[in-house]
């Protein structure tokens, strides 16, 4: 029962960790490979997961603190069951590609440090300034002085990229 | 592109990701039994291998202790075979504390400051346990002739005995100083702590960042 919640749970919001996973990860093996970190830590935060914030708050809080504290980076070499035995990939940006835009937009991204890559993704994924504090760790304040710096960066480099 | 654009040109590629074909029960549950890559469950691999390695050494100390394979005499002779197997009892012991501790960390629950500052903590844990293990086994080495020592004083005398005690020592010691110098233990040692320095740093510069905002 409870694993059917949560693979409901997970399907309903697997875009978070999509993105999550192609924008910290340069390739297709180590996307799968911190997307199978996400999924396993999410099933073991599960059971304590007691809709104190809602399920996306959650699985932001979970997936980002997976992609930059909590995921060991290890060197190119076959693993036994590994993910890539499974037909299974993320859907990427390339995948997209009719979209210049896009393209771009997450090159541009891709070139933020790892916490100002999270603060936008939440921003940009319309969650509140108090649920990105709440998530990051800081102060709303420090959120709002923040976002309007990752907005010029964002925008000067969309604009140096064009040009 | 100003702001306007980049948020609609998000909420487009939004859309797309959840139009994807949904993740099916069998694939999560075999991600969700596969094998963590996380931190945390590194740490609590090391902790175990170093719990098995201590656990080896202390099985056949203990076996020395029963089997009386040196036809041991006196207590005193027994002193450094028993010292041996009281560090590795605490190294144990100090590693299995830990180790629940560990098991007791939960990142999920917190903001991204706070499971970086966790992380950071964790990754000191082990330097202790794997340089007392280190010290421990090699001690074993140096100190096993000195359990012969009272024998040789009663057979040749202090001095004699002294030196034969100290040759063997002085060998191992030697042979224990060429290996570190001809890189024996370097390769392997040294990658692995200079990746887990890496991440620390490239963690604490993290923390940093989001303290100085």
């Amino acid at each position: 029962m409870m694993e059917k919640i949560f693979i409901d749970t997970v399907n309903k919001h697997r875009g978070i960790i999509y993105k999550i996973c192609n924008l910290y990860c340069d390739d297709q093996e180590d996307r799968k490979d911190l997307f199978q970190e996400i999924i396993l830590q999410l099933w073991k935060g599960f059971p304590s997961f007691r809709g104190e914030s809602s399920h996306s708050t959650w699985m932001y809080r979970v997936a980002l603190n997976t992609a930059i504290s909590n995921f060991k980076k290890e060197k190119k070499r076959p693993r036994p069951n590994s993910l890539s035995d499974h037909h299974f990939q993320i859907p990427d940006t390339p995948s997209f590609a009719q979209s210049e835009d896009l393209q771009a937009l997450n090159t541009a991204i891709s070139k933020l440090n790892e916490v100002d890559k999270a603060i936008i993704i939440l921003y940009l994924d319309e969650n509140s300034y108090d649920e990105i504090a709440d998530i990051i760790g800081i102060t709303r304040t420090n959120v709002g002085v923040r976002i309007n710096r990752i907005k010029t960066k964002l925008e000067n480099l969309l604009k140096s990229d064009r040009s | 592109m100003n702001i306007t654009d980049i948020k609609a040109t998000w909420l487009e590629y939004d859309k797309k990701l959840q139009e994807t074909q949904t993740l099916n029960q069998k694939l999560i549950t075999s991600m969700i039994s596969e094998r963590s890559r996380s931190r945390v469950a590194g740490i609590q691999r090391q902790f175990a291998g170093t719990a098995a390695l201590t656990f080896f050494w202390l099985t056949v100390i203990i076996a020395i202790l029963l089997g009386n394979p040196f036809d041991y005499t006196r207590a005193i002779e027994y002193a450094p075979v028993v010292l041996l197997a009281l560090s590795f009892i605490s190294i144990l012991i100090l590693t299995g504390t830990a180790s629940t501790a560990l098991r007791k960390v939960n990142i999920n629950q917190t903001s991204l400051a706070g499971s970086i500052n966790e992380i950071i903590r964790v990754y000191h844990k082990p330097d202790r346990f794997l340089k007392m293990t280190v010290i421990a086994m090699f001690s074993a080495g140096l100190m096993f002739p000195l359990s012969f020592l009272p024998r040789k004083i009663e057979k040749v005398g202090v001095g004699t005995a002294v030196i034969d005690t100290i040759i063997p020592m002085t060998i191992s010691l030697l042979l224990y100083f060429a290996a570190v110098k001809l890189g024996a233990f370097k390769q392997k040692h040294i990658e692995g702590l200079k990746g887990d320095l890496d991440e620390l740093a490239e963690l604490k510069a993290l923390s940093n960042d989001l303290t100085n905002t």
